[in-house]
């Protein structure tokens, strides 16, 4: 089984008081090994909480998870705290969006990368040290030695972008999860991050989940992309395919929003409306407010996600058979 | 780093030539007059006499040349004056009261500091479990409760109606006689080995320094306590915890460091505090020490002692707020590299 990763049915609610509310619901899908796979979605789609629940670094008081996330054959939902610290920055490990506010600022940027390696392995302190010395090196940051010693606030965004990676490649893990690692950076460094990111991907045996909302990103860096809308898959595809022939109507829109060199135009397009309210869902399908295609069946009827013939997925009565 | 110590230190003697100004102004400036408050009243209707005291005292000169002289014998003979009170140097009587109250007050801020860092930091972990109910109710009623009141109330508690500690004094005299040393009981009695001693001064201090640190350990209880909440739900704490950390090791190697830093801005406070709070706390437990001198200076307008005994405070306020300040960039890079 190559599978490394294997999502099925997953349930997030938050709970606040004593209502509940519904952040992703019954959201399935796998990952296979040295694939990477884009999750695209609005502010507000669930994918964030996704891969936060997949470290499970969600709060617990106010998380009510159901569901499994399988990874290597394990449930992680299922094991105790104890085994799951062995996995984090192990076997799985995290990129943030904030590098801003993501380092400890008391600690040097040294410390903070030997400590990965020191939890996760039996090096000695020096051993660690000059692991993070090699990280830091491979991670494109220009005179090691000396931002080894250096503490965060003395690093730009991009620089401790560089430093969140070498820390989450500190133990070589299996599965890399990018939260939105460039949403933060300046244009120009998000280009560096992103070539370093892929540089990475090449040269490792590793899968990564990234997860932005930038579709730019997932066309230039994943295999293969789920699009989320309400804290549900709408779409889920190869990425070419997708970008080819979008079969859900709001993966076309978010296509379609898209600025395009070389052809003039006086508007961007946007998708009309607003997501709606997690408390507030529409009857029916919950894109049908906004949807160019809307029918009275998409208003009155949730549609299931349902599998092509050829692998692709949507989430839309229109979307089936149709290409 | 010393660099910054250097210009604060610069700053400090500045500050402390302020200081010196002011109270040397105050205290001539109260509107009652130090012939009346030490001459009997037989003498003050003599205007000899009167005037025989104002030329002793140098009371006949402008209040400039009065400070003049003052700040001359300080810094060239490194004389504070003579009481008035009791006829005695007044740098000598400071040597001898002051250890007792640095004892005191190094206790209470242990004491407060101790607790007060172990008591925020439980309360952060079980929020708004029924231990941190308790550990709020202990922490409120210490930033609440008058200490002279409190004082009264502990004092009668442990040693009248429970009679498990000594009341007054640092010593029980009938027994030792802890004189000769540095006039610190508890470093003398370890140095000297004499742990019967230890156990007798430090049962004495303990009371006292308990009351007087009450109010700084509530601030501190509740300060860690806010803070570490606060930094817990920051996004390194998550970093943190994405590598793989127990819970334990994740608060105290990341979020306690962050936590401590405001901690230790109201420790200060406290700190100060905690001084004019000893006047009460002397008070009641008798113990010999700089606020008892200080009251019984300030009802008998012993100038040469008020002045004294302010001068002392301020250095020791200007000193702690200096260690502060280098504590922080001791734990705080963003700090020290400003």
């Amino acid at each position: 089984m190559s599978q490394l990763l294997e999502i099925e049915h997953l349930n997030i609610r938050f709970v606040n008081g004593g209502k509940e509310t519904e952040v992703v619901s019954d959201l399935s899908l796998s990952l296979d090994r040295r694939e990477t796979l884009g999750i695209v979605g609005e502010s507000g789609s669930g994918k964030s909480v996704t891969s936060l629940s997949i470290m499970r670094l969600h709060p617990d008081e106010t998380t009510r998870i159901k569901g499994a996330i399988r990874f290597e054959d394990k449930d992680l939902l299922a094991l105790s705290e104890r085994e799951m610290q062995d996995i984090r920055g192990n076997k799985i490990a995290m990129i943030f969006q904030e590098p801003m506010t993501s380092l400890n600022p008391i600690h040097t940027v040294g410390k903070q990368i030997a400590e990965s390696v020191l939890l996760h392995s039996k090096a000695t302190k020096k051993e660690a040290m000059a692991r993070a010395r090699q990280l830091l090196e491979l991670c494109g940051i220009p005179d090691p030695d000396q931002r080894m010693k250096e503490y965060p606030h003395q690093l730009s965004g991009g620089m401790r972008q560089r430093v969140m990676i070498a820390i989450a490649l500190a133990c070589d893990p299996e599965l890399l999860i990018a939260d939105e690692p460039t949403t933060a950076l300046d244009v120009t460094i998000q280009a560096q991050i992103l070539e370093l990111m892929k540089a990475i991907k090449k040269d490792r045996d590793m899968s990564i989940i990234m997860i932005t909302h930038d579709l730019g990103i997932v066309y230039d860096f994943c295999d293969r992309v789920v699009v989320m809308y309400t804290g549900e898959v709408v779409e889920s595809a190869p990425v070419k395919e997708l970008f080819a022939a979008p079969l859900h109507p709001y993966t076309e829109g978010l296509i379609g929003a898209l600025p395009r060199l070389g052809q003039p135009t006086e508007r961007l397009s946007a998708i009309e409306g607003m997501v709606p309210d997690a408390g507030d869902m529409p009857q029916g399908c919950h894109f049908h407010p906004r949807c160019p295609y809307a029918t009275e069946r998409c208003r009155a009827e949730h549609p299931p996600l349902t599998t092509l013939p050829d692998g692709r997925q949507v989430r839309c009565f229109r979307g089936k058979g149709e290409q | 780093m010393l660099r910054y110590i250097l210009r604060r230190l610069g700053l400090m003697v500045v500050l402390l030539f302020g200081v010196s100004v002011l109270v040397f102004m105050i205290s001539h400036f109260v509107p009652s007059s130090p012939e009346a408050a030490n001459l009997s009243q037989s003498a003050l209707n003599d205007p000899e006499i009167v005037a025989a005291y104002r030329a002793k005292w140098g009371l006949d000169k402008p209040v400039w040349e009065q400070y003049l002289i003052y700040m001359k014998n300080i810094l060239v003979n490194h004389d504070l004056g003579t009481s008035i009170r009791t006829g005695r140097p007044v740098l000598e009587e400071l040597q001898q009261y002051f250890p007792a109250t640095l004892e005191l007050s190094v206790f209470a801020m242990l004491i407060a500091i101790v607790f007060g860092v172990a008591f925020g930091i439980i309360s952060a972990i079980f929020q708004n479990k029924p231990i941190d109910q308790i550990l709020r109710a202990i922490s409120v009623s210490g930033v609440s409760l008058p200490s002279f009141w409190f004082s009264l109330l502990i004092m009668n508690l442990f040693c009248k109606v429970f009679a498990i500690f000594p009341s007054g004094n640092r010593y029980d005299p009938r027994l030792y006689d802890p004189t000769g040393g540095t006039g610190l009981y508890v470093l003398d009695a370890i140095s000297w080995g004499n742990f019967s001693l230890l156990g007798d001064v430090l049962a004495h201090l303990f009371l006292p320094a308990l009351v007087l640190g009450f109010f700084t350990m509530g601030l501190i209880t509740r300060q860690t306590r806010s803070n570490l909440l606060e930094v817990m739900s920051s996004d390194y704490i998550r970093t943190a915890r994405s590598k793989g950390m127990s819970q334990r090791r994740v608060v105290i190697h990341h979020a306690l460091g962050n936590a401590l830093v405001p901690v230790i801005t109201v420790s200060g406070m406290g700190f100060c505090n905690l001084l004019g709070g000893m006047v009460f706390v002397e008070k009641i437990f008798s113990w010999p020490g700089i606020g008892q001198y200080a009251y019984l200076a300030a009802v008998n307008l012993d100038f040469p002692a008020i002045c004294g005994v302010s001068l002392l405070i301020a250095v020791v306020y200007v000193v702690v707020n200096l260690v502060i300040d280098i504590l922080y960039g001791v734990i705080d890079p963003r700090i020290r590299y400003q």
